[in-house]
């Protein structure tokens, strides 16, 4: 029944307490959100809890959706917003880690020798360093590189749901490459 | 999109993410690939961009791909946290009626209190003038006292003596000193003479002592 209805056919039944209609909601886009935390966060239980945070965000505000902006648009902006305050949680959490541990916390960031044989410890740490260069992006940048590697998006759907004209999109995006493709050169890959 | 890039001066520049993220029509792409073939600009740009993308999509791939979707449970009971304000506001709405006889029960009860507060005042003044003839046969009393050794048919007939306003006064200035006049008039004063004296009726500068003494007289000659 829910299937052939449009996302804002079923924000509107949600904000008239159908629980269903936002179940369908849910199943049309918790990938591509679960995308988007994890590459703004770059972790998955982070992502995941970011992820339930947007759904449960989504579903409290149905009410005050009108129907202005696509539901898309609307669910990346929640998303993006938990994303931020996840950081910025874990973030002050760091800082107190930090102020506690004063410099023990940098070890935790080494991978130890045993777990890194080889290929699998290159790859791993190549991994660290690439996360590191995206999450070092400034957000309107990293918003759009993630909405376009891990959600797939087309040029077209980012424009729509982030509300900007197309060129501004494709120029964050190369812009945000540029930037990435200097950071990568900066932080080399460290083989252990 | 053209503009986007200071680097690459070429005019097919802007078709570069079209081409890398392959969002080109077939025609377009086609003619693109030829352009590419001769441009070091752009095959300079195209390899720079390429180079960063794909530690992206690696990073993806290896990550993000094998990963479960998670299984979102959303708290439909407790997801719901209405404030008391929305509560207030969504009971009014939903009953007007109920918002109608609130709004009404309020303006009878400010009217009723702006009656109290505003009508008070000429209250107390119609009841202070109701009670100021009252204080006169007090004040008579205090003022106008008989004296001592009046002859016995003035004594026992006070109000005669008082109805007669001027002569009274003329015997009392006689046998005692000169007392203040009651500022009441005088036919009223006679005829409550026989009224019961009101505490509040007593002004604090009056000598109670000359009052109390004069009461014990007329009992005395009563």
């Amino acid at each position: 029944m829910y299937k052939d209805l449009a996302d804002e056919q079923l924000v509107e039944l949600t904000s008239g307490k159908d629980p269903e209609a936002f179940g369908e909601i849910v199943r049309r886009w918790e990938r591509k959100i679960f995308a988007l935390c994890f590459g703004m966060l770059t972790r998955e239980d982070e992502a995941r809890d970011a992820t339930q945070e947007t759904f449960i965000a989504a579903y409290r505000n149905a009410a005050r959706f009108r129907g202005e902006a696509k539901v898309s648009s609307w669910l990346h902006r929640i998303a993006v917003n938990q994303c931020l305050t996840v950081k910025r949680r874990a973030k002050s959490r760091a800082e107190d880690y930090l102020d506690d541990e004063s410099g023990e916390s940098e070890r935790i960031f080494v991978a130890p020798i045993s777990f890194s044989p080889g290929k699998e410890a290159e790859q791993s740490e190549r991994l660290r360093v690439v996360r590191q260069a995206v999450s070092s992006l400034p957000v309107d940048l990293r918003q759009i590189v993630v909405m376009k590697e891990f959600e797939e998006m087309t040029f077209q759907e980012i424009s729509d749901t982030l509300e900007l004209p197309l060129s501004t999109v494709k120029s964050r995006l190369y812009t945000a490459l540029k930037q990435l493709k200097m950071k990568l050169d900066r932080l080399p890959v460290e083989v252990v | 999109m053209k503009g986007f890039d200071a680097n690459n001066l070429c005019i097919h520049g802007g078709d570069m993410l079209a081409y890398l993220y392959d969002e080109m029509v077939s025609s377009d792409r086609e003619m693109f690939e030829v352009h590419l073939a001769d441009c070091g600009t752009c095959i300079d740009d195209f390899a720079e961009l390429s180079q960063s993308r794909y530690p992206v999509f690696e990073w993806k791939r290896s990550e993000f791909d094998p990963l479960p979707t998670p299984r979102i449970v959303i708290p439909f009971e407790a997801a719901v946290s209405v404030s008391w304000f929305q509560h207030i506001r969504t009971m009014l709405f939903v009953r007007p009626s109920l918002a109608f006889g609130g709004l009404s029960s309020a303006i009878v009860v400010a009217v009723i209190t702006g009656y109290f507060i505003i009508g008070s005042p000429s209250r107390y003044t119609e009841v202070a003038r109701d009670a100021e003839p009252k204080t006169s046969p007090s004040r008579t009393a205090v003022v106008n006292p008989l004296p001592a050794d009046v002859s016995a048919d003035q004594t026992s007939k006070p109000s005669k003596v008082l109805t007669e306003g001027p002569k009274a006064t003329k015997v009392s200035t006689a046998t005692k000193p000169p007392v203040r006049q009651p500022r009441a008039r005088p036919v009223q004063q006679a005829k409550r003479t026989d009224a019961i004296p009101v505490m509040s009726s007593i002004d604090e500068d009056e000598d109670d002592s000359l009052r109390l003494a004069d009461i014990f007289a007329e009992i005395g000659t009563s």
